[in-house]
């Protein structure tokens, strides 16, 4: 078999047929991470330097203009009326939001989907990658810009007390979310990363009957929109989701990133129970393994994941979350160039 | 006393309410404040911490759950200053230099105050100083300190360095927790103890305190 181009090898492994080598992605990488492999700091560079068979825009809040609160404190506000606070890690964090008041809801209208600026990482990712890699847009879904607006300890209150207000926010974040994948499809985009984190360290943020009431039938809404595109749906979410899989499996997403051990979750059993119905990416744990260990022994642990993720296809390997800025850039290096040396049968 | 399981019960089904209710009718039949709290809020607390651990209870239960007794408390606290009663402990709790992740910290403050502790919270990218000024100045005797990021950690060695530096380290136990934070890491830098989970922050606390 003749090498494939990457984009023939994810999309192999999301149909989860076996393509010739194991497909290679990240959600998100830290700039001094890129910094250390292409002196550009460019993702793109970065992305092709690696050989990345699947590239992604930056995570969603770039899609967003901001305006100063207080520089000095890394304090901005967004076109969502939320103030994100930047610090040490890859992503700043939200802070404040605008619906402070029930009432705060009845006048609230959310940024334009249609706003060019949403679509001009896409755009650059797309002149150049289109045919060669899969590429996609990453936005999110149905719990992130709830919480950011309302603040999530009083979301998860309103869910007692004022039902109707997480039922209306989930709706606002559906319609835009699902609004910007339509465009990105038609654009040229290849996938739609949906990126909201429901999980915590033991289990979910809440519990799967709470699930179901408020957010299940917006992410089946938002899933099946960017399905009926003919694009692919990936599912990102952090922490230990073991007792949702059912509801996000049936709601028709191809794959589920990055099923963190440390979390819990194992990426085996997750493929051994539903890799019929879906890819799954992950695998190499950025903790540790990434960041402390000698590169032989990380070695060796890439080529046991391997022989336990790839066979069967199905499988993209990823960080166990994200490249972040302790992550040494040898070991991921070498925890690439590992897994590439394993052919399936068919192309070896 | 029949009040008294009706109020834990009222804490664990978050009935704010009833647990406000309670506390107050028992309160006017003579029910010392104490009791209230220790027969009371602390075991419905209890069982919260359980069916959290447990995964009966998620998030908003144990905010729901919380916020029952906080309501209880606000009419406790009168009386239990009044009665000079002392918390179990004061604990100085905060996300630490750099990491701006507030709700796993937040729900060990409160499993930690429905077991009867004081809480100063510090909030989040809590620099060292911040701590070792709880101990010095408002007598803080256990530090917990919340991390969510692997880039972060560095800095709970930090604070455990500044509290040597000062000279108060034998004045305060330091229990870490938060998702990349292990027991080996907390060996490695000297806390006295590592929770896994929001859940067993109360029982490590009360474990290298000693209760």
């Amino acid at each position: 078999m003749c090498a494939m181009l990457g984009s023939e090898r994810a999309r192999a492994a999301l149909l989860r047929r076996e393509p010739d080598r194991v497909p290679v992605f990240e959600l998100l990488v830290d700039r001094h991470i890129i910094a250390q492999v292409v002196s550009s700091g460019d993702y793109g560079d970065f992305a092709e330097a690696v050989g990345f068979d699947l590239v992604l825009t930056d995570t969603p809040s770039r899609l967003y203009r901001e305006t100063p609160v207080d520089p000095a404190r890394g304090l901005y506000r967004n076109e969502w009326g939320v103030v994100r606070q930047y610090g040490a890690q890859i992503v700043s964090m939200p802070k404040e939001g605008p619906i402070k008041r029930p009432e705060d809801l009845d006048r609230y209208a959310p940024p334009s989907p249609d706003d060019p600026m949403r679509y001009e990482e896409l755009g650059r990712l797309l002149a150049r990658f289109k045919g060669r890699t899969l590429v996609g847009i990453h936005l999110h879904d149905v719990f992130n810009y709830p919480y950011y607006l309302r603040g999530m300890q009083q979301l998860f209150l309103d869910m007692y007390d004022r039902p109707e207000i997480v039922h209306r926010l989930v709706r606002i974040s559906v319609d835009h979310d699902l609004a910007i994948a339509r465009r990105a499809v038609r654009m040229g985009a290849d996938f739609v990363l949906l990126g909201d984190d429901f999980g915590a360290g033991s289990g979910p943020l809440v519990s799967p009957a709470h699930f179901r009431e408020f957010f299940l039938d917006g992410f089946r809404e938002i899933v099946q929109g960017i399905k009926d595109t003919g694009a692919f749906v990936v599912k990102h979410c952090c922490g230990n989701i073991t007792s949702l899989l059912p509801m996000l499996v049936d709601a028709g997403i191809d794959a589920l990133h990055p099923l963190d051990a440390a979390a819990g979750m194992d990426i085996a059993a997750v493929k051994r129970d539903y890799g019929d119905r879906i890819c799954v990416i992950g695998g190499i744990d950025c903790g540790d393994p990434l960041s402390n260990w000698p590169v032989d022994r990380l070695e060796r642990l890439v080529e046991e994941t391997v022989a336990r993720l790839a066979p069967g296809g199905g499988w993209i390997l990823s960080s166990s979350n994200t490249l972040h800025r302790s992550v040494k850039v040898e070991n991921y290096l070498a925890m690439v160039r590992t897994a590439r040396k394993w052919r399936y049968p068919a192309a070896a | 006393m029949a009040q008294l399981q009706a109020l834990a019960d009222a804490i664990i089904s978050g009935n704010r309410v009833k647990s406000a209710e309670l506390a107050t009718t028992m309160l006017k039949e003579g029910v010392a404040a104490k009791k209230i709290l220790d027969e009371g809020l602390i075991p419905g607390m209890a069982v919260v911490g359980e069916k959290f651990k447990n995964c009966e209870f998620y998030v908003p239960e144990v905010l729901v759950a919380a916020r029952a007794m906080s309501a209880a408390m606000d009419k406790l606290r009168p009386e239990l200053v009044a009665a000079k009663v002392e918390p179990v402990g004061k604990v100085a709790i905060g996300t630490v230099r750099g990491d701006l992740h507030d709700i796993g910290k937040n729900l060990v403050a409160m499993m930690l105050e429905g077991a009867g502790f004081e809480i100063i919270d510090l909030g989040v990218d809590c620099a060292p100083e911040s701590f070792v000024n709880a101990v010095k100045s408002k007598g803080a005797n256990l530090i917990a300190l919340s991390a969510l990021l692997t880039t972060t950690m560095p800095a709970m060695q930090d604070t455990i360095e500044a509290l040597e530096a000062a000279g108060l380290r034998e004045k305060a136990k330091v229990i870490i927790g938060g998702a990349p934070v292990t027991q080996k890491f907390a060996d490695q830098i000297g806390a006295d103890g590592y929770a896994p989970d929001a859940a067993s922050g109360v029982d490590i606390a009360k474990q290298v305190l000693g209760l």
